[in-house]
């Protein structure tokens, strides 16, 4: 089926400061959204997150979300692929503006090559999870 | 400053964005209300400027939001009995009732890289249907972040979206609202809840009939908006027609995929599916919020404003048992109100 996934729609393409990013000691990296993002996104009441097992490029949607009655399609600031998403998060989407560096965190990610992670995140506040 | 310098202060002020209005008229239900995702692709590409749409549907259809499942939120006997188009639209919001009385509209436009939209766009554009309906008499505000109202009760409804690298935002005008189809599509734990729903739909939800006695002018009030929206001055403003690629697309791509059964039933999130608590907003902060009472024997009822319970009920789990009033300062009013407020209500 012809979709957004396909045709590289993702208009929201993440800033340096939209998302934080923890690498972890397999050298997989941990991902959320910034207290800053989550502020001007206002309270998300729908998340629907990547797939695990899926890679994906910067330049396609990973992620839809809703907030303030606004969809939202939103690629991921590295290409990789996810090895673990945050459940939690399509039950209780609050989390991300409750706890965005805590129980709001995103996914997890491998990224595909070498990519300067640190480049388009910001470096949490402190321990993720 | 030297007049060559005066010339590239000139150069390098963003120019801004040609807009483009395509009046659709009456047209089946998916026409109006998914073009604009043929659209978006060539205003994304700049091979159209931003557009704003027209359209009314000829036959009544039922729009859910981009996060919604049809099998979670209608009353499916209803909408078999009445024939009713179920689409499913790529923007957000809830549950909406279209008719012939209504204006629909949609702007296309290129969005802003790495913004966020919301209510700072909605604020910018929905400036036009405001302005357009002051114009007419009508005392429409916005209410954030993108309900249209007028004295609290909702004219129009407004959400927002993204496909094929544009930001939309589309919104319906109510000529008439015909409150009780609004009301009866919608799923309910219980059937006692179906009065009590028509009642809170027809409190905050109004139309222009209702205010002003008679339906608007259609051609009359677009022009309005259109006038307002070159006051505005978001850009220079021209009526257009829908390019062969748009239309190609809408054949093509956008027709195939609503009708696919997989766009379609796209599964609510796991959390909603079956759960016996639910969330109707009937308008910004009026809603009401059933739960499961603890012994699973009723359910408790409790009709919000905000996160403020303005009235409770509860009632059996049986098809046949009614609502009854739990009085304030009661225990099981108390627990409610602290449930009510757990999920934060309708803010």
């Amino acid at each position: 089926m012809p979709g957004p996934r396909r045709r590289n729609l993702t208009t929201v393409k993440p800033e340096p400061g939209d998302f934080w990013a923890r690498r972890e000691p397999d050298g997989s990296y941990v991902f959320g959204f910034t207290d800053d993002a989550q502020g001007r996104m206002g309270p998300v009441v729908f998340f629907r997150g990547p797939r695990v097992g899926r890679e994906y490029s910067t330049e396609e949607t990973a992620m839809t979300l809703e907030s303030e009655k606004c969809v939202r399609q939103l690629a991921l600031p590295v290409g990789g692929t996810v090895v673990e998403m945050n459940r939690n998060l399509e039950a209780d989407p609050g989390a991300i503006n409750q706890d965005p560096y805590g129980r709001g965190w995103v996914c997890r990610l491998r990224p595909s090559r070498v990519t300067p992670v640190e480049s388009v995140t910001e470096r949490p506040p402190r321990t993720p999870r | 400053m030297t007049t060559q310098n005066l010339q590239r202060g000139r150069a390098r002020e963003p120019s801004k964005p040609r807009w483009r209005v395509l009046d659709l008229g009456q047209c089946e239900p998916l026409r109006a209300v998914a073009f604009a995702e043929a659209v978006a692709p060539s205003v994304a590409q700049g091979e159209s400027p931003n557009t704003l749409i027209f359209a009314r549907t000829t036959k009544p259809c039922v729009s859910i939001g981009f996060h919604q499942s049809a099998g979670e939120e209608l009353e499916p006997g209803l909408v078999r009995r009445h024939r009713l188009t179920v689409i499913r639209r790529v923007e957000g919001g809830g549950t909406v009732y279209l008719d012939r009385d209504q204006l629909f509209y949609e702007f296309v436009y290129a969005g802003t890289p790495g913004g966020y939209g919301g209510r700072a766009d909605f604020a910018r554009y929905l400036q036009a249907p405001v302005a357009a309906a002051r114009s007419l008499g009508l005392a429409v505000e916005l209410r954030p972040p993108s309900d249209l109202v007028i004295r609290g009760r909702k004219i129009s409804g407004n959400a927002g979206g993204e496909w094929g690298g544009a930001q939309l935002i589309v919104g319906d005008l109510l000529g008439r609202s015909d409150v009780r189809r609004m009301a009866d599509l919608l799923r309910l734990p219980h059937p006692a809840l179906r009065p009590l729903l028509r009642r809170e739909v027809a409190r905050w939800i109004t139309s222009w009939e209702r205010e002003v006695g008679r339906l608007p002018d259609w051609y009359h009030l677009k022009e309005e908006i259109v006038g307002a929206l070159r006051q505005g001055r978001l850009g220079p403003v021209e009526v257009g027609y829908p390019t062969h690629a748009e239309e190609a697309a809408f054949r093509s791509e956008t027709l195939p995929r609503h009708r696919n059964h997989s766009w379609q039933s796209t599964p609510a999130p796991a959390h909603l599916v079956g759960h016996p608590s639910r969330r109707i907003r009937v308008a910004g902060p009026h809603g009401i919020i059933v739960f499961e009472d603890s012994s699973k024997e009723r359910h408790l009822v409790s009709v919000v404003q905000g996160t403020r319970v303005v009235d409770a009920f509860s009632v059996g789990v049986r098809s046949d048992d009614a609502l009854r009033p739990l009085k304030p300062g009661t225990p099981i009013r108390r627990e409610l109100e602290r449930r009510v407020a757990r999920t934060g209500g309708f803010e």
